[in-house]
């Protein structure tokens, strides 16, 4: 792999094979993702991207080869060897997820959409509310934090579901065609708030995309093609 | 999309603005102003390692040829040069050849073909065969030598410099790749590299840049996404083109 | 409406047909359950109908010529037997075990034309006509015990005559003298074929408030699985609408698309209902089980029933669809739910309001009104009923907003943020349960009445209940009746056994207030506290049922027995079955006792409150089948509330929300609305209870529940807790990743 050689990537995964039934999702796929990198996840529909992020992410485990997840300051650990809950509790407070659409709580008002991890993680609430208000603000949401999501356009949904993500710091955002239902201004509205926050904290992204323009704004694609990682791509970070 | 862009003038932008933005985004005010020469303005990008079209020319040669193509965009000593790579043949059937594959609309003139052929004789990328010499050149069979095999594969893998006027070359890339059983694939994905490396030159630009520079940077960016769809689509199609291909 | 379009609509795809599924055995069980209940009421009133001769009444045998001076009344002369008429005496209490044989005494002349129900000509003094249930236990039964009562078998009586397969009827031929004996036997000449008497109204508005009870539950229960998948049909209506569907004619789809399923669910309703027809027969209700026969609705009724579900969830489907405001756009922006308002009170303010006037028009007024009364109290607990399930996601919702403004973790948030914004959604769910607890609450306070009349207590001064007592009939000397209690004594299991002493029989007008005995055979009697005299005496309402309070011996001269006649018996039986039915059997065929051997316990299997009794067995019935179905109705909603949220719970574990905050999120859903409405439930179906019971008589009075209803409660509650709990099972599956991708 052409991104070995800077030191202890953050997420590695190593030989991933994958199948559904007769469909192999995943054969055997070799990955590093650096610490603090923004990487995009590209390749033609179906060709196993949202499931190799589901395994880099411990949402599903890989029938075969292994992803290790270096948390700083703790020891590294193989996800893919961990039982569900472990998996769980590392998702809740180590990982993010956006997703393309409708992964709002549609009865909850914004702040309560964004401030949920906090209070799965045991925030109290006020703290947890608070907390969240103030990241609608900085994503350009103010005075929105009480309504729910069938007010809010696409574009500012989208932005509460990142905020969601972002709410407890952490390590690793997944995020599988976030600006895959907008359009172009708005998706842009959001990838850049997303990525000022993003590179603020010196959070890791993997964000599978379609769209080049929305790649563009990565440090580095890569592209999967039937269920392994294309040799076509490069380091440019 | 942009009519009111000159188009020649696009490229040199997006050209200008790799070369030395990269470098120095600060430099970028300066540096950005839009030409008004069409193709002029490609002096400061030559010590590029690429230029819009010839690309890969090392020689005088290829600059020559790349001066000489016919519409500026299609390489066509190069792709008569991967034609010939298959087997020797003559003037005449390498002219259908090419017609065949891409000269829809625009067939090449005989003219031009054998002058081609000529310089590609003294650059010695081909030897004429056999034949009565002094004939004319209908009746020469060429062969290329391992100097013009040489040629062809670095012309197939080194990426062009993206811009709205790359596809018919990239095109033609692809199917003498396939016609030669070359990795189509590879060619494809170093083209796209260099596309996204582009892309997120571009993106970054926008970061910082007032409003007019960031609608010049999207029209770049919506027309290396336009090159980028389309190589998508190719590389998805590939296996289908091949057979197509090597049927006919 | 476009055949391809329907077809698509009806099949849509492979999640299509769980809904189908769901839909179509839903309204199978619905349906079979209205059909037995239908036929289970159409037979108990067939019953009661072939049952009603056994009320006949008659006319007096005696005739009493009128006087003046009442004081000096003349004797009454007995009125002849004649061709037309039988002579004939309804035993009161022929006991055998703990149940009532029903028995009839009948005296005719050789050419009477009279014919018996289910009999024809009377029976021969000295043989007996009996039911088969009962001639089955005579002959399994050692002769001493029953048999001995009745002579020798003539035949069975047929089953048009008898109310169900076990009851025990039996009609003893009786010579003319003997019937005439104690004056209590009658004349008949044909048999009155009003079941319920004077009380036929009442009974008929109780039956019909009963059988609204029990149907509400199951048509919720219908309600509710029709409703199934519900989210996933409205985008795949809003997909249609986006390709140029009208509304009109997604209300179309929406409607044949649960009509199908429905009548698919109808149909195999009918034929369960056929199937477990000959099982059903076999539940007991009111001591007796039911002819498969009266089980079996009609194939109009039939028709109608699958009619009726198949269109009303057609129609409903299609109202519902027409008023989600289904846009081509659909789902992507949630369609809101009105807020519950106030006026949701309204329904059940005006049932309440119905049933209370009903009871004080029967009360105050002085004017009868049947048919209004009846109107209002029925259309009254209609009223309630819907109005607890129009009220529930108003109090829902004002419980959950407080909750919301509470709630700490990301389950209470979650859950209280649902029920604010979907009350309706989510009490929909709870509202089978609520409503059996408020069905099981009505009949626990209707049945009530029963249980206060029970248990009287054992205590010295008090007839003991293993005693069995008989009067001695006037005009037998003291030889016959010690004759005949020597014979008694010396069956097994009889303790003791005593002859009361008075100055006459006691159905003479010369019979004193006391009874005189023996004071060794005082002890016999359970008192304790003997006088120091050779004889005794107690007050002769030792002997009624309703004597409470012990009564104390008082001393008596010693030569008062002399000039006497025994006037009672009195055996004491070690409390086994068996040696009370001897003792019973002994008595009654010594012939000198006035009327059968009676125990204490014996009245209230006679007594007046037998109608409300036979509600009761009914009531529970219903308390069981109502919270069954509740139970299966929060199951199927429950899970349906997964089913329609499975993307974004998907999500949201896929986020890293353990499993078990999304139970918490489900429970909570199905707790609060429970909750909040059960407290209602329980107090409203109280006061229905009172009220009804008042419509029909005032001397009944409502008491403390028996425990079977804090029983069924607490069942009810372990169902609904059972019901969220089987839906856990769904919640991992149909979560995982996969549900988050798009279909
Ligand atoms: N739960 C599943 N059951 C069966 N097959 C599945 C499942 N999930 C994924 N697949 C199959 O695995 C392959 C890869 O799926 P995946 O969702 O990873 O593709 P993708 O690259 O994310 O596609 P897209 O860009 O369209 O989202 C596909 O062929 C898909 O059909
Ligand atoms: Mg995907």
């Amino acid at each position: 792999m052409s991104t070995t050689g800077t030191p202890s990537p953050i997420l590695s995964a190593r030989g991933l094979h994958h199948s559904f039934g007769q469909t192999r999702a995943l054969r055997g796929i070799d990955l590093d993702v650096q610490r603090g990198e923004v990487l995009a996840v590209m390749g033609p529909s179906g060709s196993g991207k949202s499931t190799l992020l589901h395994c880099l992410a411990g949402v599903l485990v890989p029938d075969g080869g292994s992803v290790t997840y270096r948390p700083a300051g703790r020891s590294p650990m193989e996800t893919s060897a961990l039982g569900e809950p472990k998996r769980t509790r590392l998702r809740l407070t180590d990982f993010g997820f956006v997703f393309q659409f409708g992964q709002l709580l549609p009865e909850l008002t914004a702040a309560d959409n964004v401030s949920l991890p906090l209070l799965l993680a045991g925030t109290r609430r006020p703290e947890a509310l608070r907390r969240s208000t103030e990241l609608l603000e900085r994503l350009g949401l103010d005075g929105m934090a009480a309504r729910l999501p069938g007010e809010l356009s696409g574009g500012q949904a989208q932005r509460v579901a990142v905020a969601r993500a972002l709410v407890t710091s952490p390590a690793v955002l997944f995020a599988d065609e976030p600006t895959g239902s907008l359009d172009s201004l708005a998706s842009e509205n959001v990838l850049t708030l997303m990525l000022e926050l993003v590179r603020e904290a010196g959070t890791t992204v993997v964000m599978i995309t379609h769209d080049a323009r929305t790649a563009a704004y990565a440090d580095r694609e890569v592209i999967v093609r039937d269920g392994g990682t294309g040799a076509g791509y490069r380091v440019t970070a | 999309m942009g009519d009111n862009f000159e188009p020649g003038a696009f490229i040199v932008v997006i050209v200008t603005a790799r070369s030395r933005v990269t470098r120095n985004p600060k430099n970028f005010q300066k540096s950005f102003q839009p030409p008004s020469g069409p193709r002029s303005g490609a002096g400061p990008g030559a010590e590029q390692p690429a230029c819009d079209t010839a690309g890969t020319a090392s020689s005088d040669a290829g600059i020559q040829v790349c001066t000489q193509c016919i519409d500026g965009r299609v390489n066509n000593s190069l792709t008569l040069l991967g034609l010939l790579s298959r087997q020797p043949s003559y003037g005449y059937d390498l002219k259908h050849s090419y017609d065949r594959y891409f000269g829809t609309g625009k067939a090449l003139a005989f003219g031009q073909v054998y002058s081609t052929l000529a310089r590609m004789v003294r650059d010695e990328l081909i030897n004429a065969l056999g034949g009565e010499t002094g004939a004319g050149p209908d009746r020469k069979k060429y062969e290329i030598t391992a100097a013009g095999q040489v040629k062809v594969h670095e012309w197939l893998f080194t990426p062009d410099v993206p811009s709205e006027s790359l596809q018919s070359n990239l095109f033609a890339k692809t199917v003498i790749a396939l016609l030669l059983d070359d990795d189509a694939d590879r060619l494809l994905d170093v083209q796209r590299s260099e596309h996204m490396a582009r892309m997120r030159e571009l993106t970054r630009l926008k970061k910082d840049a007032d409003l007019l520079q960031v609608l010049m940077c999207d029209h770049g960016l919506f027309h290396i996404e336009a090159d980028l769809r389309w190589i998508d689509l190719t590389g998805a199609r590939l296996a289908q083109l091949k057979k197509e291909l090597q049927s006919t | 409406m476009n055949p391809g379009l329907l077809k698509l609509a009806v099949v849509g795809s492979r999640s299509a047909y769980g809904r189908v599924a769901g839909i179509a055995g839903g309204v199978a069980v619905g349906v079979c359950l209205l059909l037995l209940l239908w036929g289970g009421a159409n037979g108990l009133s067939a019953r009661d109908d072939r049952g009603a001769w056994l009320r006949e009444t008659g006319l007096p045998s005696v005739a009493a010529p009128l006087t003046d001076d009442p004081a000096a009344s003349a004797p009454a002369t007995p009125v002849p037997l004649t061709a037309d008429t039988v002579l004939m005496e309804a035993n009161p209490v022929e006991v055998f075990r703990d149940r009532l044989i029903n028995r009839r005494d009948v005296a005719a002349l050789e050419a009477t034309t009279v014919k018996i129900p289910g009999i024809g000509s009377p029976p021969e003094p000295g043989s007996y006509f009996a039911s088969p249930a009962l001639q089955r236990l005579i002959e399994s039964t050692p002769r001493d015990e029953l048999g001995d009562r009745f002579g020798t078998f003539a035949g069975t009586i047929d089953d048009a005559a008898l109310p169900g397969p076990d009851s025990l009827v039996i009609v003893t031929g009786a010579a003319e003298a003997h019937l005439r004996q104690n004056g209590r036997a009658f004349l008949v000449s044909d048999f009155t074929t009003n079941p319920y008497g004077g009380s036929a109204a009442a009974y008929n508005t109780v039956l019909s408030i009963g059988a609204i009870a029990v149907f509400f539950p199951i048509l919720l229960l219908i309600s509710i699985v029709t409703g199934l998948g519900a989210a996933q049909r409205r985008e795949r209506f809003a997909t249609l609408r986006l390709i140029g569907a009208s509304p009109q004619a997604i209300s179309g789809i929406a409607a044949v698309e649960t009509a199908v399923p429905s009548l698919i669910g109808a149909v195999l309703g009918v034929v369960l209902a056929a199937v477990l027809r000959p099982a059903a027969a076999q539940i007991p209700v009111n001591g007796s089980r039911m002819f498969a026969a009266d089980l079996t609705p009609g194939w109009a009724v039939t028709a109608a029933v699958v009619a009726v579900v198949v269109t009303a969830s057609a129609f409903v489907a299609a109202h519902r669809t027409a008023h989600a405001g289904i846009g081509p756009l659909g789902v992507t922006r949630a369609v809101h739910e009105k807020t519950p308002t106030m006026w949701r009170s309204v329904p059940l303010l005006a049932g309440l309001a119905a049933m209370i006037t009903a009871v004080l028009m029967i009360r105050v007024m002085a004017v009868r009104l049947p048919w209004l009364e009846s109107l209002l109290l029925v259309g009254g607990f209609v009223l309630v009923l819907v109005g607890i399930v129009v009220i529930g996601p108003w109090l829902t919702r004002l419980v959950s907003r407080l909750g919301l403004r509470r709630a700490q973790s990301a389950a209470g948030v979650i859950a209280a943020s649902r029920i604010q914004k979907t009350p309706v959604a989510t009490f929909r769910s709870v509202s089978g349960l609520v409503i059996a607890v408020f069905v099981v609450s009505v009949f626990a306070g209707g049945s009530s009445i029963v249980e206060s009349t029970q248990a009287p207590p054992v205590r010295p001064g008090l007839l003991q209940p293993t005693s069995l007592h008989a009067t001695v009939a006037a005009g037998h000397t003291p030889g016959q009746v010690a004759d005949a209690v020597r014979a008694a004594r010396e069956l097994p299991g009889i303790r003791n056994a005593t002859i009361g002493y008075g100055p006459a029989a006691l159905s003479e007008r010369d019979a004193g207030p006391e009874i005189y005995l023996r004071a060794a055979d005082a002890p016999g009697l359970g008192f304790e506290d003997i006088p120091a005299t050779e004889t005794v005496a107690v007050d002769s309402s030792f002997l009624q049922y309703w004597t409470t309070q012990p009564l104390a011996l008082t001393p008596a001269p010693a030569a008062t027995l002399d000039g006497m006649v025994p006037v009672v018996i009195v055996l004491g039986t070690d409390g086994t079955p068996e040696a009370m039915d001897r003792g019973r059997t002994a008595l009654n065929g010594s012939g000198v006792t006035a009327i059968p051997a009676t125990a204490r316990l014996d009245l209230q299997l006679q007594s007046s409150t037998r109608l409300i009794q036979g509600l009761a067995v009914l009531a529970y019935l219903g308390m069981f089948v109502a919270i069954a179905i509740a139970g299966l109705s929060l199951a199927v909603a429950t899970a349906s509330a997964i089913l329609d949220r499975k993307r974004v719970l998907g999500l949201m574990r896929l986020m890293g929300m353990p499993v078990s905050v999304l139970r918490r999120i489900i429970t909570r859903e199905a707790a609060v609305p429970l909750l909040t409405v059960v407290l209602l439930s329980v107090g409203l179906g109280f006061l229905v209870a009172w009220l009804m019971v008042a419509f029909i008589d005032d001397t009944y009075r409502v008491t403390w529940p028996a425990p079977e209803y804090f029983l069924a409660l607490g069942l009810s509650l372990v169902l609904a807790l059972g019901a969220v709990i089987a839906t856990f099972s769904l919640i991992r599956g149909n979560t995982a990743v996969t549900a988050t991708r798009f279909e």
